[in-house]
């Protein structure tokens, strides 16, 4: 039978109050003025003392006055020794009790209380079948069933709810009707900030008697921080987490390199948490938008490192197909099933039509073109279509070989479809910065929206080397110090660049390489890149057409990047965001992953339309679609919140520390027990005790070095003695 | 010679005093030739040496057996025997009454000037308390032991002290070179005592101190919180004796120390006596170790 905790039957003992505490028997206090027994036997003791006469004062007084403050001083020790140690037995035996008993009591008005419930994902973990979230639930229910059956209650979960419908306080018998059980739901923000707005909110109840009850696992990311004292009432904290939580999870999935290239080798890079030492099996599988498996790697063991990590890599061939799913999996099972799978969707591009521009043939117009397609056309699933030619309305990219400056028409129209999305590649001759004075304004005006800056007079040449490290695209054209494949540029259209432009690849001359200067540029240009080779790959100028990056370098460039995909993965709570050109439908449909369809206005932006849903609920594919196109514009991937598998934890006491008015509690249970240990009183004794038998001892010590304890002897006057008998 | 029976002198104590030779240490200027040594040669019965003849010198004093074998005059000169003169002082404060130091002290007076009587020496006595109260001149004859006794038993303990006036006023007015006997229980100063002392040497007089002490008043020997009344004064002062006894002996065993001092310095004889010791044996055993 669950017993009220906020009641607490006081009969059992009695209550006398004094200096914060209660006593268990209080009665005991009346004996009090006995600890005035000492004072009264020592003056007691002072007049009873015999008469002896005696020759002569003389050495006496002289004697007391040497003795006599030493003495007093431990004649009064010894009195306040004992009247203390009276007291303080009389005191233990009325047996003090906290009085924390009392402040944990009902004290008549309705109580109020803001239940705080963590119901993020990392709560669905079990134990003996049981998730941290069922125990929520029951823990909620019971609470209320129970406990704050007269209270009234707000229930925060670990999402905020929409600004237009904050909590509220309800009755538990209200709450208790509409009750259903709380679904885990994606929290952005951590718990503590959860817990925050509930003790604000309880703050302004006008009660006084105030309850904030927190329900959560205390994962680490939750509580970043502790939470700051409740002073207004009580706090409870139920601490669910596991104690070893059995379970491994695949945190991300990426692509190495991040950009896909159909028919060429990728790697899915697989990261895997979970216990220290842990060993599960891997797997990853290409599946189509259709959910059609198109391949599935061999198993690889993840052995978790000391720190709980490891990543794995899987070598990785995408199939020609527009959106593939790279589906990691953990084979078996374990306490946390909902993050033993992570997909990352991927939009392979189309062959992206590429027009090679060259005024004039020459060997560095040709080492372009066969970098551009060594197949010469023959390979079908070869990512570029390159075509020669003027710039036709669906080229994506452009390749410009140029040995004398373009028109100010075609500068415009490079700029043009950079500024759609497409990338631009130009190749400069060496020697045109000299023409560049005698361009039109108009003309370098034009040029300036391409060029990474207006060219500088300058003979420059130098090795090869890499400038922006770690950019995705010369990812993996380096060796493992990030070194550029040997190169040589004898001559080189001189730039400075301005703050826009980012300098890939650099000339470090044999004098000077703490000043590399530019050899390629990337400038961002509307929603495209302009690429920039300051020189060209003829051997007059340089040996970088027979570089083994110079092709897949070029290839890359040509590709459209990763970020400008139509594919993308976010994780649920995020809104899901599409931005179209203006040409756009006005409204899209939304597929659901559980087969729901929305028609989404689109919302007028610069530049564009912007389609926004925020409705996101499961994890899945969430498929746009023009209103009058069946293909795909685009399609989201939604996942579970990674952070919610690391299932570290932090300790209760850090996060709140132990208060008179804080209870924390690892089960309902527990929870229970320690209220009902809280609202007894608590007897508090023995410290006095202590007390007691160290002042004994003092007053033995003391006693017998004044010579006021020691026994007194039948024959403590010798006959004779006293009176000036006869000898 | 006949006993009479007095109090403060027995039979007994008679018998004991008979057997024993009370001898001054240096010799003292007496009127009776006897026992004690005179420093003043003349012509008595023990030889000493010969000095030659001066016109003036009595004849009957030439040896004539000298003058046979030398043929010169010689006068033969001979140590004169002369008696002690002895003065009992005897302290009679309020202090003596503690312990029965006071009876102690006239029956040791008693014994002493019988025992002076029996060796022809003369026996005076003084009683001192805040003022001379007894003084009776030396004397050895029956008669003036009888007074002596008399007024031995007819003393009482007085209250207060100042017996280093009185010894001030007994070196001036007793005969150059008398033995001063004082029996004293001593509960003086120091520094005034000890000139007190000083003047009696440089009066010539020889002083023998017999102290009178208890065993209470050198330990302290109470167990239990008493109060103790000075029986000089009537003060009265609460004490622990366990709080006080270590402090206490050792100032008095300081002051014991300064009084010996004082009479080493004077080269005076200085004996304590417990009153716990019977007085006939305590006086044996005085006499016995002076030799």
């Amino acid at each position: 039978m669950k017993q009220n905790l906020f009641i607490v039957h006081r009969s059992s003992f009695i209550v006398g109050l004094m200096f914060g505490l209660e006593f268990l028997f209080g009665w005991a206090l009346l004996a009090l003025p006995l600890a005035g027994a000492p004072v009264v036997l020592h003056l007691l003791f002072r007049r009873k003392s015999p008469v002896v006469p005696f020759s002569t004062l003389r050495f006496i007084r002289s004697s007391i006055q040497r003795t006599a403050a030493r003495k007093r001083i431990q004649q009064w020790l010894l009195l306040a020794c004992r009247v203390l140690l009276m007291a303080l037995l009389i005191w233990a035996i009325a047996q003090p009790a906290k009085l924390l008993a009392s402040r944990w009591l009902h004290h008549g008005s309705a109580p109020v209380a803001a239940i705080v419930a963590d119901n993020s994902y990392s709560m669905l973990l079990q134990q003996n079948h049981v998730t941290r979230l069922d125990e929520v639930n029951d823990a909620i229910g019971d609470l209320l069933r129970n406990e704050l059956r007269d209270a009234k209650v707000a229930i925060f979960t670990a999402n905020s709810p929409p600004t237009d419908q904050p909590e509220s306080l309800q009755t538990a018998a209200s709450l208790l009707a509409g009750w259903s059980a709380l679904k885990p739901q994606p929290n952005p923000k951590p718990l503590a900030d959860r817990v925050a707005a509930a003790s604000s909110f309880l703050d302004r109840q006008d009660a006084s008697d105030k309850w904030l009850i927190v329900l959560t696992d205390l994962q680490n990311k939750e509580f970043p921080r502790p939470l700051p004292p409740f002073d207004g009432g009580r706090l409870v904290l139920l601490d669910l987490h596991a104690n070893d939580p059995r379970s491994v999870g695949i945190t991300e999935v990426s692509l190495d390199p991040p950009q896909p290239v159909p028919g060429v080798l990728s790697e899915a890079v697989v990261e895997v948490i979970g216990r220290a030492g842990d060993q599960r099996a891997v797997t990853v599988a290409l599946d189509g938008l259709d959910g059609q498996e198109e391949y599935k790697s061999a198993p690889i063991m993840a052995s978790l490192d000391n720190g709980g990590r490891i990543d794995l890599r899987f070598p990785i061939k995408l199939p020609n197909e527009r959106f593939v799913a790279i589906k990691a999996a953990l084979s078996g099972d374990d306490d946390l099933p909902w993050d033993d799978t992570r997909t990352l969707l991927v939009e392979i591009p189309p062959r992206q039509p590429t027009r090679l521009i060259s005024p004039v043939e020459s060997p560095g117009v040709r080492a372009v073109h066969l970098a551009l397609d060594p197949n010469q056309g023959g390979l079908d699933s070869w990512p570029l279509n390159v075509r020669t030619g003027n710039l036709a309305d669906d080229d994506r990219a452009a390749v410009a070989v140029l040995t004398r400056w373009p028109s100010e028409g075609d500068a415009h129209q490079l700029a043009a479809l950079a500024r759609s999305g497409g990338n631009v590649v130009v190749f400069l001759a060496p020697g045109l910065e000299q023409g560049w004075a005698t361009l039109a304004e108009s003309q370098r005006s034009a040029l300036a929206d391409l060029l990474p800056s207006a060219p500088v007079s300058g003979s420059y040449s130098g090795s090869v080397i890499v400038t922006t490290a770690h950019d995705p695209l010369l990812n993996g054209l380096t060796d493992d110090q990030g070194i550029f494949p040997p190169g040589h540029v004898r001559r080189i259209v001189p730039f400075t660049g301005d703050r826009s432009v980012t300098v890939l690849l650099g000339l470090a001359s044999e004098t000077d390489t703490a000043h590399p200067q530019g050899l390629l540029f990337r400038k961002p240009l509307g929603k495209g890149f302009v690429y920039t080779m300051a020189t060209l790959p003829d051997p007059l100028y340089s040996n970088i057409a027979t570089n083994p990056a110079f092709l897949p370098l070029l290839v890359r460039m040509c590709l459209p990047s990763a970020a400008g995909s139509a594919g993308s993965n976010i994780e649920l709570g995020q809104p899901i965001v599409l931005d179209a050109p203006l040409s756009a439908d006005h409204s899209l449909n939304l597929e659901t992953p559980s087969g729901g369809s929305y028609d989404i206005p689109g919302t007028d932006i610069d530049g564009g339309r912007r389609f926004n849903f925020s409705g996101a609920t499961d994890p899945g594919l969430y498929i746009w679609r023009g209103q009058k196109t069946t293909d795909p514009l685009a399609v989201i991937n939604v996942q579970l919140p990674a952070s919610e598998s690391e299932l570290i934890y932090r300790p209760a006491d850090t996060v709140m520390p132990h208060s008179d008015n804080v209870v924390i509690a690892r089960s309902m249970a527990d929870l229970r027990s320690k209220m009902t240990q809280l609202t007894e009183p608590e007897p508090h004794w023995s410290g006095e005790v202590a007390l007691v038998l160290i002042l004994v001892c003092l007053e033995a010590l003391m006693g017998s070095t004044t010579g006021l304890w020691k026994p007194v002897f039948p024959n403590m006057f010798r006959p004779g003695m006293a009176g000036g008998a006869t000898p | 010679m006949p006993i009479p029976r007095y109090r403060v002198f027995s039979p007994t104590d008679a018998a004991a005093m008979s057997k024993l030779q009370l001898t001054a240490r240096q010799v003292v200027e007496g009127v009776i030739t006897g026992l004690h040594k005179s420093p003043h040669r003349g012509f008595s019965v023990e030889f000493s040496e010969h000095r030659e003849y001066t016109p003036g010198d009595e004849i009957r004093h030439l040896d004539w057996r000298a003058y046979a074998r030398s043929d010169r005059y010689y006068v033969k000169l001979y140590e004169q025997e002369t008696n002690l003169r002895a003065t009992l002082v005897l302290d009679t404060s309020g202090s003596m009454k503690f312990a029965g130091k006071f009876d102690y002290g006239r029956h040791l007076a008693a014994c002493l000037a019988y025992l002076l009587a029996m060796q022809q020496d003369l026996a005076g006595l003084a009683a001192i308390d805040d003022k001379v109260r007894v003084d009776l001149p030396a004397g050895s004859s029956p008669a003036h032991l009888d007074r002596l006794f008399k007024s031995l038993e007819g003393l009482a303990p007085g209250k207060s002290t100042d017996l280093v006036a009185g010894l001030h006023s007994l070196g001036e007015r007793l005969p150059r070179r008398s033995l001063v006997i004082l029996i004293s229980d001593l509960w003086v100063e120091p520094a005034a005592f000890s000139r007190a002392l000083q003047h009696l040497n440089y009066r010539k007089h020889q002083c023998m101190v017999l102290h009178l002490l208890d065993r209470a008043e050198l330990d302290l020997p109470y167990d239990k919180q008493i109060t103790l009344q000075d029986l000089e004064t009537d003060e009265k002062l609460q004490i622990n004796p366990e709080d006080l006894r270590e402090t206490y002996s050792r100032q008095v065993e300081e002051y014991l120390s300064t009084i010996r001092r004082g009479c080493n310095d004077c080269d005076f004889e200085y004996h304590s006596m417990h009153v716990h010791e019977p007085y006939d044996k305590a006086l044996v055993k005085l006499i016995t170790r002076r030799g």
